[in-house]
């Protein structure tokens, strides 16, 4: 949970191939790219797993995602474009930070996200059916974005100006 | 009715009749749906990568992500992040894939936009990862610089990308440079040590001369001057300082009040045990 052996936090601080940022989302070009032209989209606050990110960051990840990948249609011929999240270490996850990746695909460009399907008995199936509806019912009541920090800078503004009369005072009064 | 005298509209009609997702979608047919809300519906995979694969689809047919309108997205964003949460609580995951293919070059298959979203374990040989290939600079700031203008168009201009893209420009160039600099520079410095042995005594004599003006040069009633307002100066800042470390310390205990109740708690550090599975 370190804030400072992060290399996606270093990346975003260094500001190295930025495509896109804003208060939420930073998109840059992956240094180690899959395909031409992959990107890596990081929420600008730490969060280690998707879980861990509010519900309005990662609505903005996707759709920030899905602009990008509009943008590699676009100017550097993408015939397809897959988005990829690996979220936690089972799933391949490489840094510290959860990100979204936009990989670019043409054809024969060698690259390989598709998976052997496995067959399960219907048995098996329903059970699995009852225990994941029961944890997804809770889903729905989303996280909204506080629009808070307005009223907070207020005071703080207000409570500087006196500060520094005081200071000026202190320093009238030195001999 | 041939398909070539039909107007968009009927087209749109057929499609969605084909499409089985859309008849999943509206429960024409049987599937093992987990979710759904007026926007999608969350089904079992009948071919999964793994016990619990879920497939995340919109209840309008489209075809690729591109064509989804933002706050639709948006949506499928807070979902997936939910069901993920979902398979992980239920089937003891330790992590998710999530995925979307857009194309059939990327791996598409039905022709209806559907995430997935894998349960994974360790050691699953479900695979779905990248290789990372080496690129050069110069590549590398070329497709910077084209999707650079794509993502300006798609999500509207940054400020201070076009003067972040001279300075690394201009970081590459100083690189360049460097390295062509350091390469005469070592041919110089062995023709140059040569030459500063027998000249040793003399720079010596004349740093010691340039450092006693230098000194010299306020007067003791200036220094005294200066001194003052440095401490003064010195005073007033590590006021400031302080007061605002005292500003920030509260706003963090405010905070940490604000964080509720003994359930979430637990659910965190199930999350964190995860996450901490990174370092």
């Amino acid at each position: 949970m370190s804030k400072t052996k992060c290399e996606i936090c270093d990346l975003i601080k260094s500001k190295k191939g930025k495509l896109y940022e804003d208060k939420k989302v930073y998109a840059f070009l992956a240094l180690k790219p899959a395909t031409t032209g992959h990107v890596i989209i990081a929420s600008k606050e730490h969060y280690p797993i998707l879980e861990q990110i509010p519900d309005f960051v990662a609505a903005d990840l996707l759709v920030k995602a899905n602009k990008i990948s509009m943008a590699a249609f676009e100017t550097i011929g993408a015939e397809g474009t897959n988005i990829l999240m690996q979220n936690g270490v089972a799933a391949g996850q490489k840094h510290n930070h959860a990100v979204l990746h936009v990989i670019p695909r043409r054809e024969n460009d060698g690259l390989n996200l598709m998976w052997k399907p496995k067959q399960l008995s219907e048995e098996e199936m329903s059970t699995i059916e009852i225990t994941v509806k029961k944890e997804a019912e809770g889903i729905g009541a989303f996280e909204k974005e506080k629009e808070k920090p307005v009223e907070i800078e207020k005071p703080e503004k207000i409570e500087a100006g006196p500060e520094e009369d005081y200071l000026l005072k202190q320093l009238e009064r030195l001999p | 009715m041939d398909p070539s005298e039909m107007t968009p509209e009927q087209m749109a009609a057929l499609a969605k009749q084909q499409c089985i997702f859309c008849q999943i979608a509206s429960g024409k047919v049987a599937s093992k749906k987990v979710y759904e809300d007026e926007h999608v519906i969350a089904v079992l995979d009948i071919n999964p990568a793994n016990p619990g694969h879920v497939l995340l689809i919109t209840k309008e047919h489209y075809v690729v992500m591109p064509q989804i309108p933002d706050d639709v997205v948006a949506h499928i964003g807070m979902v997936t992040k939910g069901i993920s949460h979902a398979l992980l609580r239920a089937l003891k995951a330790q992590g998710t894939t999530i995925f979307v293919a857009n194309g059939v070059t990327a791996g598409q298959r039905a022709q209806h936009f559907m995430l997935h979203i894998i349960p994974r374990m360790e050691g699953d040989g479900v695979g779905i990862d990248y290789p990372e290939h080496e690129i050069s600079a110069k590549d590398y700031k070329k497709i910077l610089t084209a999707l650079r203008k794509g993502v300006a168009k798609s999500l509207g201009k940054v400020e201070g990308l076009e003067e972040e893209s001279e300075k690394e420009e201009e970081m590459i160039e100083e690189a360049e440079e460097k390295l062509e600099e350091k390469k005469e520079k070592k041919k110089e410095e062995k023709a140059e040590a040569e030459e500063e042995k027998e000249e040793q005594e003399e720079p010596e004599e004349e740093k010691e001369e340039e450092h006693i003006p230098e000194e010299e040069e306020p007067s003791e009633a200036e220094e005294e001057m200066t001194l003052e307002a440095a401490a003064k100066g010195a005073k007033a800042k590590k006021k400031k300082k302080a007061k605002k470390k005292a500003k920030k310390k509260t706003k963090k205990k405010v905070k940490k009040e604000v964080e509720p109740e003994e359930e979430i708690d637990e659910e965190r550090q199930k999350l964190d045990q995860i996450a901490n599975l990174l370092t």
